[in-house]
C-alpha cells in the first residue's frame, strides 16, 4: 500500500547539505571533492527529475473497499 | 383599544414593563447561548433552560466589571432588568451582572473529560509524532460534501502536487459521527498514510460535540500516523484538538501545516546546485593555483637547470680539451680521434643523466594520479560512497562497493581474517 518513491527528498537533503558543508569548508582532498561535487549534482537532478514531472492525480474517496476518483466541486 | 401605528402599540407595552416593580429587578438561573462580544463592547446572549428561552444584553459599562469569561453553554445566575425593545418588538433582560453557576451540562462535560485525559497524559507534548517534512500519501477524514474538503484538497494540490490525497468520507456531526469518525481513524491508520488531516468546518457548539466525546479522543491517541486537527473555527478548540498531534486553525491551514511549499522546495534544490557547484569551483580554483605554482618551479619550467652546472663543467671541459687539441694539433690524427670518441661519450652520458631525470618526474607526477593507480591492479573499496582502507572497518555482510580502474562491482562480505601484518 505504501507509496514507493525513487527518490526521498527528507534523506536527499540531509546528504546535501553534508556534501555542501564539506565543499564550502574547502577542507577535502580534490579527488574526495570531484567524489562529493559528482554525487551532489546527481542527488539534486534526481530530486529536481521527480519534482518536475508531477502529473497531477485526482484525489480518490474510500468507499467501502475501493478507491474511486473524487472531484471537488469549486 | 385603538393604536394609531406598530410603534405606539410597542410604545405602550414598554411603559407597562417599565411600571411594573417587579421587572426592574429580576434575579434567575440560566444556561448561555447564543454568545456574542460584540465589538463595541456589549455582550448579546440568549439565557436557556429545558423549557424557555430569554434573550438578554449586558451593555458595555455592565460588561466591563465582569470578572468571568463567558463561553456557551456555562451555567449563570443572572440579574438585571426586563425591558421593551420597541424597534424589535421584543423583550429582553439587561443584566447588571452575571455569575457563574454550577456549570451548563455540555461545558460540564468538555472540562470534566478535558482534566480527566490531561492527567492520563493524552495531551502530552512528549507523545506529539513528527509531521513528514514530505508526505506523498496523505488522508482526509471529513465530510465529502463540506467546504472543509474542498479548502484541504485545493490547498494540498496547490501546495504539494506531488503527494496523493485518499478521502475517508465520514458524519461530522450528530450521534452517529461518534462512532464513524472512531471508525474513519482506524482505519486510516491502517493505509500507510504519511499523515491524516480530520477537519470540518464551523458549526455550533452541539454540532462540533462529537470532537468532545471520549471516543475520539481515545481513537486519535492510539494512532500511530501523525494527525492533523482542523475542527470548526479558530476559537473552537475541541477535546480532538488537543489529543492531536498538531490543531490547524482551519481546515486550509491544516492543508499548509502538512505539506512543503512546492516552488519552495524546487528553489531549494537549486540553491544546493549552486552551493555545491561555487563550492567545488574554489577547490578546483586552489588547487590550479597549486599547481601552477609547482610547475612555475624553475626546475620543471627549465629542466636543463638540473644539469645545467654539469654542463658549464663539460663545457668547461670542452673547452680545455679544444685548447689542449689545438696545442696537441701537431699531434697525429690518430690521437685526435680518439680524443674525439671520448668527447663524444661524455656527451652522450650527460644526455642519458637528463633523460632520467625528467623521467623521473613524470613517474612521479603520475603516481599521484588515482587512476594510474587503479591501473597498476590495485581496487577502491567503498561502503556507502566512504573509503574503506582498513579491514578494521568492515564487517561481515557489509555491502562494499569495489571499483577498478575500468568499473564498478558491489559486493557482500561473507567471511573477515585479521591480518597481522597490517600495523
Amino acid at each position: 500500500m505504501v507509496n514507493k518513491e525513487s527518490v526521498n527528498f527528507e534523506t536527499a537533503m540531509k546528504r546535501l547539505d553534508e556534501i555542501v558543508k564539506l565543499l564550502e569548508e574547502g577542507k577535502v582532498s580534490l579527488d574526495q571533492s570531484l567524489l562529493l561535487f559528482e554525487e551532489g549534482v546527481k542527488l539534486v537532478k534526481e530530486c529536481d527529475t521527480q519534482l518536475r514531472k508531477v502529473e497531477q492525480k485526482a484525489a480518490k474517496i474510500l468507499e467501502g473497499e475501493s478507491l474511486i476518483d473524487f472531484d471537488v466541486k469549486e | 383599544m385603538e393604536f394609531k401605528s406598530v410603534v405606539h402599540l410597542n410604545q405602550y407595552l414598554k411603559q407597562l414593563f417599565e411600571a411594573d416593580d417587579n421587572l426592574r429587578n429580576v434575579i434567575f438561573s440560566g444556561e448561555i447561548s447564543n454568545l456574542k462580544y460584540h465589538q463595541s463592547g456589549h455582550i448579546y446572549l440568549t439565557l436557556k433552560d429545558e423549557d424557555s428561552r430569554i434573550n438578554a444584553v449586558m451593555f458595555s459599562s455592565n460588561a466591563r466589571r465582569l470578572r468571568i469569561k463567558l463561553v456557551d453553554g456555562m451555567k449563570v445566575r443572572a440579574a438585571g432588568s426586563v425591558g421593551v425593545y420597541d424597534r424589535g418588538g421584543t423583550y429582553q433582560v439587561y443584566l447588571s451582572d452575571l455569575q457563574q453557576e454550577g456549570t451548563g451540562s455540555l461545558y460540564l462535560q468538555f472540562e470534566t473529560l478535558k482534566k480527566k485525559l490531561f492527567e492520563e497524559g493524552l495531551f502530552s507534548k512528549d507523545l506529539k509524532k513528527p509531521l513528514p517534512s514530505f508526505p506523498s500519501r496523505i488522508g482526509v477524514i471529513s465530510a465529502p460534501s463540506g467546504a472543509a474538503i474542498r479548502d484541504i484538497i485545493t490547498t494540498l494540490r496547490r501546495r504539494w502536487p506531488l503527494a496523493e490525497i485518499i478521502l475517508l468520507p465520514s458524519l461530522m456531526q450528530g450521534k452517529e459521527a461518534t462512532e464513524d469518525i472512531v471508525q474513519a481513524l482506524r482505519q486510516s491508520d491502517t493505509m500507510g498514510f504519511d499523515v491524516i488531516l480530520l477537519s470540518r468546518g464551523g458549526g455550533s457548539i452541539e454540532d462540533l460535540w462529537c470532537f468532545n466525546e471520549e471516543a475520539v479522543a481515545r481513537a486519535i491517541f492510539a494512532m500511530r500516523t501523525p494527525i492533523i486537527s482542523a475542527i470548526g473555527h479558530e476559537i473552537d478548540v475541541t477535546i480532538a484538538d488537543y489529543v492531536s498531534d498538531l490543531r490547524a486553525p482551519t481546515p486550509t491551514g491544516a492543508a499548509e501545516i502538512a505539506t512543503p511549499n512546492y516552488l519552495e522546495v524546487i528553489q531549494q534544490f537549486s540553491q544546493y546546485r549552486i552551493r555545491i557547484e561555487t563550492g567545488f569551483a574554489n577547490i578546483l580554483k586552489r588547487a590550479r593555483t597549486e599547481h601552477k605554482r609547482l610547475f612555475d618551479s624553475p626546475y620543471l619550467r627549465q629542466p636543463e637547470m638540473l644539469y645545467a652546472t654539469k654542463r658549464m663543467t663539460v663545457d668547461g671541459a670542452h673547452q680545455r680539451l679544444v685548447n689542449i687539441k689545438q696545442r696537441m694539433f701537431h699531434y697525429t690524427d690518430m690521437k685526435l680521434v680518439n680524443y674525439n670518441g671520448r668527447i663524444q661519450n661524455i656527451y652522450s652520458n650527460l644526455l642519458q643523466l637528463r633523460q632520467h631525470n625528467l623521467n623521473l618526474i613524470s613517474s612521479k607526477l603520475a603516481s599521484l594520479n588515482p587512476n594510474q593507480v587503479l591501473k597498476r591492479g590495485y581496487a577502491l573499496v567503498e561502503r556507502d560512497g566512504i573509503v574503506i582502507d582498513s579491514s578494521k572497518l568492515i564487517e561481515v555482510n557489509d555491502a562494499l562497493d569495489i571499483s577498478w580502474f575500468d568499473g564498478k562491482v558491489r559486493t557482500k562480505v561473507t567471511h573477515k581474517e585479521e591480518s597481522n601484518h597490517g600495523k
